[in-house]
């Protein structure tokens, strides 16, 4: 997982990447310098527990994508089977949760997924 | 002034971006700011249109920017930073301003205006996402330029909003009494005085280091920045009221553009509801819990604005924009415009932008007029 993440960040220059599962619990990290992994890591965790139990409690089902942006960066988080892609970027327009690389990525980590699982 | 669905149905706002963009590839920046301009003079309040000012501003002070970098790799002018540091936070560039006031702190650690340029966007950070450690910076930042400068009023007058704000009272007497020596006799400053006077405690029993780290916990702060009297923030900044959001969520949601919209204050209190189903399910001004289906979209965006907007603020991304969810539910979009939290959903063939965009420019266009 960790070179999917890795070829992830390179193809789009992202500041980092993670794999979530959907307890919130980290999977595979991989950062570039200046990245509190931790802080990421709670970030992910924040948007999967807690933002996904309260729509579960208002009777919506979980999300499949986030974007949170701001003026020099955003987060974006794909869902990638029973886990979650989060990807921190700078401000690139054309970067969200449905471009090719990340969804590239989601469906490369659901494989990896199952190879490990079967 | 035109409907606002000719503004968007028509493509209009869109009109001016693309020949504005167009005028920007081949280089012809001055055009394009006309462009912009004259798309600004009709949609004052478009986010895409005020996106491309920013940009073409950056752009063109490209030059500028780079004379002073220069002069200050050869002499380290003091001057130098001081402009460069404004100029980064006209452009709205937060993170170069920081970097290049804390290269300005190393090379003139005597100087006090670096320490409260920081103390001062820390002050910034911390009233917006409540984190602990920008309250800390800021306080650290404000205290120092004050010891450095001992005549120096800025730093003293965001030590008293810092403290008012956190319901610092005991700490508030003594910047209170070095204000009330120091400061001219100006309404605001005498308003500002006599608010400090009515709630100041020289007997309160506090720590800041909990002070900080408890509001971060509450996610929210002891006393509303708004009701500072020298608070620059409040002018020209919408102010969103419950009359005046009301009859916008309310016409959104009947024209079918929105399925659901909450407005929250500062504290996380709902202001106001509308939604495509009825009647809220959470009173007006309380925080009430609820999982019904309606009182629950509230708390999806109330967590938003407590959890992820202040978590994401760690990563030094500049000001927030908006967090889009989408889902089998739809589009959601929560962002702040002014002081309140706004919070929409629509269904899935729903462009999230657009909606959002609309909401924003509808409310920020009202509160304008109602000023």
């Amino acid at each position: 997982m960790k070179t999917i993440l890795q070829e992830l960040n390179g193809a789009i220059s992202a500041r980092g990447a993670l794999v979530v599962a959907r307890d919130g619990m980290l999977v595979a990290a991989e950062v570039r310098d200046g990245v509190d992994v931790e802080r990421l890591a709670a970030l992910g965790a924040a948007l999967v527990t807690d933002v996904g139990t309260s729509l579960l409690a208002t009777g919506l089902d979980g999300f499949t994508s986030v974007e949170v942006a701001a003026e020099q960066g955003k987060v974006v988080m794909a869902e990638a089977g029973p886990m979650y892609l989060l990807v921190l970027v700078g401000a690139r327009l054309e970067i969200g949760p449905g471009s090719i690389e990340i969804q590239s990525a989601a469906q490369k980590l659901i494989r990896a997924a199952d190879l490990a699982l079967n | 002034m035109g409907s606002i669905a000719s503004w968007f149905g028509g493509g209009t706002v869109a009109a001016f971006v693309e020949r504005a963009r167009k005028r920007m590839a081949a280089g012809k920046l001055e055009d394009a700011a006309k462009v912009v301009e004259r798309g600004l003079e009709r949609f004052p309040s478009s986010n895409s249109l005020l996106d491309l000012r920013l940009s073409l501003k950056r752009a063109r002070a490209h030059k500028t920017m780079r004379r002073y970098e220069a002069r200050i790799q050869s002499t380290r002018d003091a001057l130098a930073y001081e402009e460069l540091i404004k100029l980064y936070r006209e452009l709205e560039l937060p993170d170069e301003a920081r970097r290049k006031a804390a290269e300005y702190c190393d090379a003139h650690p005597q100087r006090d205006s670096p320490h409260l340029v920081l103390g001062e966007m820390d002050l910034l950070t911390f009233l917006e996402d409540l984190s602990a450690r920008h309250g800390h910076s800021a306080h650290g930042h404000l205290v120092q330029a004050s010891n450095l400068n001992a005549l120096a009023l800025q730093p003293r007058v965001l030590l008293a909003e810092l403290y008012f704000c956190v319901g610092a009272d005991r700490s508030l007497v003594k910047v209170r009494d070095a204000l009330r020596s120091m400061a001219p006799s100006t309404t605001q400053m005498d308003a500002a005085l006599q608010v400090m006077d009515s709630i100041a405690d020289p007997h309160a029993d506090e720590r800041l280091q909990g002070l900080f780290e408890r509001i971060e916990v509450d996610g929210q702060l002891v006393r509303d920045p708004e009701d500072w009297p020298l608070s620059r923030r409040a002018s020209g900044k919408a102010i969103v009221s419950e009359e005046s959001a009301e009859p916008v969520i309310q016409r959104l949601v009947d024209q079918g553009v929105l399925d659901e919209a909450v407005v929250l204050r500062r504290d996380g209190t709902l202001m106001t509801h509308g939604t495509s189903g009825g009647a809220p399910a959470e009173s007006e001004g309380t925080l009430i819990q609820s999982t019904e289906a309606r009182g629950g979209f509230i708390e999806v965006v109330r967590t938003i604005g407590r959890k992820v907007f202040p978590q994401a603020s760690e990563f030094d991304m500049g000001k927030f924009r908006r967090c889009t969810l989408r889902g089998a539910f739809g589009n959601i979009v929560v962002g702040r415009v002014g002081n309140v939290m706004v919070g929409v959903r629509g269904p899935q063939s729903a462009d999230p932008l657009r909606m959002w965009e609309r909401l924003s420019v509808e409310l920020e266009n009202v509160c304008r007029g109602a000023a």
